[in-house]
């Protein structure tokens, strides 16, 4: 077999090189955009992971309470649970050297005097000589610290300054590096940028009262069941506080991610899903133009086993090529893009360190195995049909007949998978998360793919009258060529569709997110001035905290009505992460109640402000939650559960799993928690200000960090958040566009092949170079209009799905369907012009050649 | 009319330079209509696609009423074929996706006219080549002959000077052969044009005024006949 692949095969490859290329790249683009969306999900992922548990593997079980704290007093009692080996009090936190180009480093305050010493995962670290000494010694003078290995190799030794994202005023600290850690196994996170300073040093350098720490990693004896050490200590805790394995910590993390995550490796895997379509389109011609060679392969007496296996070992060669070159290229296209979907994460969830992207040999192993079976399983219907010839009729050339019986295939295929994936859709609720929403969607556009062909034959028919009585010559024959080879250009033309489908849909739900979001800080938000210190006021958690003093010195400025202190804190609600948004109502109340649109808003606070325990609930956590008012919910305080009623429900969109706004009175009882992550500035005079943002600049700018934001600015903002995050997803579908590019060229490069004699016989008859470029180019041009115009109207319909079920059912928000009138335009623009480009190469082998050889019969 | 003087034309096929024609000189004068014969690889279709403005010359010079073929360029030679050479193939070579009479309208419509002006002159050709009652049939739904006659109709609307034949009856039977040699036989008593007809039939070829032989790529002989106008017979329905 390999013989006959060698003598046939490598030839028919050498010969139709164009085409292998345009294949093998259609895989290597699907492969490197499935790697590259892997390995960045994995990467991210493992970064949000890691900032929430910096010591994965390490214990056993997480005591904490959200991004609140709890009492260190709690660690006796959690060593006295049985079944509790060690319970360690700790905080972690991001942090940055400003002196060394504001590096990243992760402190992790311990109780390092008792913990150096002692057994358990430390047995893995390794102090430098003379750490301990030092530490002791420094510790007289300032705030000692021991570093990883990896940071210590990159700093001097001696002292270096510390910013704290979320430190007192002062934005950074001098601590005295007193040694270094080496670690390994379980502990080698140790080993990194990582910087272990003493509890003691907490309440200095974070502002974390000395009674609190953030979490207490636990240990369970050897031998011992960790669920039922879980239960015991939740019972213990009762309410105080929570108690995770390290899976369920991560699953909480985790599920921040998973939208995002799922929404790219959806656009990787559409563009391989593309790419395998033109792959088949081009292997069933490939099959067709060589049915001569199969007739004369059959009757020398090849079998029709070898046959199959001959076509399906050309797929599988390609595959592995495509493969072996979309690897290393996803790989560059995950690292080149590390960076700018971090900041795009880090807008939304909170701090990340993703340094390298992380690629393993399984993921590399997945990518090929990909690449090869996307490639065979585009292939096994032409290598079926290749090894079903007649002999006879083959090689005496006799036309095939177009069959009714794939035409019904096809067609039943293309109905199965859209009723099939329906009703997935329909039945998602009690299929496993996201297979319904997700795998019915794919179901669906699978199965409008294998449709493509005949719409396009539709699409073109629907335009031939209109381009025979007012169109070129060129363009009528273009349309023609369309009409009757549906199979060739239809699945081109579908994948260019869905490429502008794709793209439709992200531009209208950037359009409906950013316009809902824009009514909402029009209608809801009072504030003239939104001030935030650190960075501008997002909802990923990395604001420093105000000084509750600022509050008053603010109200003393001339033109201020009221300042409202905002408290923005995560805390776990059903498994997860939810905005906890302590403000004092009757402040609220009596600032909003004049400004506000909706008065019924304003009366919700006046109603927080009079009942104890009482929360507003956002519309997108109701329905997530499916909360109504009168509910209780039971959130972990300091002292335990604390159970509050909701009041009312509200429109908010602060965070996008769910936020609850609690009075400030009842957030301090419950959590003794007095920071204040943003001010809410309200003037008495409104055009005023800009002005007072200056002012505020001028006075509290440099030493608070501040970042006042007006409302228009905050507009803007916020629609610079959402073009952040939709950028990724864009950048995606640019490949899946690319990969239909490529099949555009693929279908005419074959086109030109197959119309070779009557391009010639245009060209004798009188055709100028230039009209034959001309109806090639038309052809081009066709296809990339009817993909244009099915993507942009599936676009539209895809749009209203993404809105009101994908997003809808993971946050809860609802957002109005908006069409995108102006980038729907631009799209199909752009695929006009790159389908028309991607004509030119074809346009050129079709007047290349002498036209004596082009009419002429073998 | 039409004349080539010392015309080679070498071309690589392959490794090999395949030399098709070697130093032919040959003149057509208008209204002549003259038959090339010769064996498979004989030059006679590479002398043809000279003579048509399909190909240029290694060597040597080619003349169309008197205008270097040889040094004209692309565009040029385009207009030359578009509005005064029809060309005849032996498959036909009509779109599938045309009606007859769009088929024929092709050149027409090629050099700018618009459709209705187009269909105007097609649908009268296609009535003198009698087919006045098929216009809207697409090849598909024609004959063999019929398919022919179309194709001659499409040479004969731009109403050429020369008409240039490859092989016409090569995939016809003898009766649509007879039909198809009677009509391009009397091509050259309507206007004066000049018929050029490659044939492996000496039966077809005899129908021309002259038959020229070639062979490897040389002109070998040359045979004349004695005008015959009194044979031809009238195009049905012209």
């Amino acid at each position: 077999m390999f013989s006959l692949f060698r003598t046939l095969s490598v030839r028919s490859f050498t010969r139709h090189w164009f085409r292998v290329a345009a294949i093998v790249l259609s895989i290597a683009l699907g492969v490197a955009t499935l790697v590259a969306t892997r390995a960045l999900n994995r990467t991210m992922g493992n970064a949000a992971v890691f900032a929430a548990n910096p010591t994965t593997g390490v214990c056993d079980l997480v005591v904490a309470n959200g991004d609140l704290t709890v009492p260190r007093a709690l660690e006796a009692e959690l060593r006295a649970v049985p079944g509790v080996l060690s319970a360690k009090p700790r905080i972690y936190e991001n942090a940055y050297l400003p002196e060394h180009g504001d590096q990243p480093v992760l402190l992790m305050f311990v109780d390092l005097a008792g913990e150096l010493k002692t057994t358990g995962p430390q047995q893995d670290v390794e102090l430098s000589r003379g750490t301990e000494l030092a530490f002791v010694t420094l510790g007289l003078l300032g705030t000692p610290a021991v570093v990883g290995k990896q940071l210590a190799d990159s700093l001097p030794a001696g002292t270096t300054a510390l910013g704290v994202r979320r430190g007192k005023a002062s934005p950074t600290r001098m601590v005295s590096i007193a040694g270094s850690m080496n670690a390994k196994g379980n502990a080698a996170v140790l080993a990194g940028n990582v910087m272990l300073l003493d509890l003691s040093a907490a309440p200095t350098i974070l502002g974390i009262d000395k009674t609190q720490v953030r979490r207490f990693d636990i240990v369970v004896v050897p031998g011992t069941n960790p669920a039922q050490v879980r239960d015991r200590i939740q019972g213990m805790l009762a309410g105080r506080a929570e108690v995770r394995t390290f899976q369920e910590q991560s699953d909480i993390t985790g599920n921040v991610l998973t939208i995002m995550q799922t929404g790219f490796y959806l656009c990787g895997l559409a563009a391989l899903v593309v790419g395998m379509f033109l792959v088949y389109n081009a292997l069933s011609v490939t099959v067709a133009e060589r049915r001569h060679e199969i007739g004369i392969l059959l009757s020398v007496g090849a079998t029709r086993g070898q046959i199959l296996r001959l076509f399906a070992g050309e797929a599988v060669a390609m595959g592995f090529v495509g493969g072996l070159v979309g690897l290393p290229l996803g790989i560059g296209l995950a690292k080149l893009a590390l960076l700018p979907v971090q900041d795009v994460l880090q807008n939304l969830i909170g701090e990340l360190n993703a340094r390298t992207v992380e690629i393993d040999g399984w993921l590399l192993a997945v990518g090929m195995l990909a690449g090869i079976s996307t490639t065979v399983l585009a292939s096994l219907i032409p290598a079926w049909q290749a090894s079903r010839e007649n002999p006879a009729c083959a090689v005496r050339r006799v036309p095939k007949q177009a069959s009714a019986a794939n035409l019904l295939w096809q067609v039943a295929v293309s109905v199965l998978l859209v009723l099939v994936g329906t009703a997935m859709i329909l039945g998602r609720e009690r299929l496993p998360a996201s297979l319904g929403s997700y795998g019915g969607l794919m179901l669906v556009m699978v199965g409008a793919l294998v449709a493509s062909p005949f719409c396009a034959a539709l699409g073109a028919k629907l335009l031939q009258p209109l381009l025979r009585n007012y169109g070129s010559i060129e363009w009528r024959l273009a349309a023609d060529n369309i009409v009757r080879s549906p199979g060739r250009t239809g699945l081109v033309i579908g994948a260019l569709a869905a490429g502008v489908s794709l793209v439709v849909q992200t531009a209208g739900v950037i359009r409906s997110n950013r316009q809902t979001i824009r009514d909402w800080i029009d209608s809801d938000i009072g504030s003239d001035v939104i001030l935030s210190a650190g960075t501008p006021v997002g909802a990923g958690g990395q604001t420093h905290p105000i000084p509750p003093s600022l509050v008053a010195e603010i109200n003393r400025l001339p033109g201020v009505e009221i300042t409202l202190p905002v408290r923005l804190r995560k805390v776990v609600f059903q498994g997860t992460p939810i905005m906890l948004m302590a403000a004092d109502a009757d402040l609220a109340f009596e600032a909003e109640r004049k400004r506000l649109a909706k008065p019924e808003r304003a009366e919700l606070y006046r109603l927080l402000s009079e009942t104890e325990n009482g929360v507003i609930a956002s519309e997108n956590l109701a329905v997530r939650a499916k909360l109504q008012v009168g509910d209780v919910i039971s959130l972990p305080g300091l002292n335990g559960q604390v159970d509050l009623r909701v009041l009312g429900i509200q429109a908010d969109l602060t965070w996008g799993l769910g936020t609850i706004m609690i009075h400030r009175r009842d957030y301090l009882r419950h959590w003794q928690d007095d920071h204040v992550d943003v001010l809410d500035v309200y003037l008495h005079d409104p055009q005023a200000a800009t002005q007072f943002k200056e002012v505020l600049l001028a006075k509290f700018g440099a030493t608070h960090g501040l970042f006042p934001m007006t409302r228009n600015e905050l507009k803007a903002y916020t629609d610079q958040l959402i073009e952040q995050v939709y950028s990724i997803a864009y950048a995606q579908q640019i490949v899946v566009m690319l990969v239909a590019a490529l099949g555009v060229v693929t279908a005419l490069v074959i086109s030109v092949l197959q119309r070779r004699r009557e391009l010639g016989m245009l060209r004798a008859i009188g055709a100028s170079r230039g009209q034959v470029i001309h109806t090639v180019l038309a052809e081009a041009c066709l296809m990339g209009l009817l993909g244009a115009v099915i993507g942009a109207l599936v676009g539209i319909p895809l749009e209203w799905y993404v809105l009101n079920v994908v997003i809808r059912e993971e946050t809860g928000l609802t957002f109005p369907l908006i069409l995108p009138w102006r980038e729907a335009l631009l799209v199909i623009a752009a695929a006009l012009a790159t389908a028309t480009l991607a004509g030119l190469g074809p346009a050129w082998i079709a007047v290349r050649e002498r036209i004596p050889e082009a009419i002429a019969y073998e | 009319m039409m004349e080539t003087r010392a015309v080679s034309k070498h071309y690589p096929q392959g490794r090999r330079l395949v030399k098709a024609l070697s130093g032919v000189s040959i003149s057509i004068a208008a209204g002549e209509f003259v038959s090339i014969m010769g064996p498979s690889g004989s030059g006679k279709s590479t002398l043809m696609h000279l003579l048509g403005a399909l190909d240029s010359p290694s060597a040597g010079e080619v003349y169309f009423q008197g205008q270097p073929l040889h040094s004209l360029g692309d565009r040029e030679l385009a207009h030359i074929r578009r509005t005064r050479i029809g060309f005849i193939f032996q498959f036909f070579n009509l779109l599938p996706t045309l009606t007859a009479a769009e088929n024929v309208a092709l050149p027409l419509l090629l050099a700018g006219q618009s459709r209705a002006r187009a269909l105007k002159p097609a649908h009268a050709v296609l009535e003198r080549v009698g087919l006045g009652e098929r216009v809207e049939h697409f090849p598909d739904e024609l004959s063999g002959g019929e398919m022919q006659r179309v194709a001659i109709a499409r040479a004969l609307v731009i109403e050429p000077e020369a008409v240039l034949c490859d092989e016409p009856t090569g995939n016809l039977d003898s009766a649509n052969s007879q039909e198809i040699l009677k009509l391009l036989r009397s091509l050259p008593e309507q206007g004066k044009r000049s018929v050029v007809m490659i044939t492996h039939d000496p039966q077809a070829a005899q129908v021309g005024d002259r038959v020229i032989h070639l062979r490897d790529g040389v002109v070998e002989r040359e045979e004349l006949f004695a005008p015959r106008r009194q044979h031809v017979l009238p195009v049905p329905h012209a």
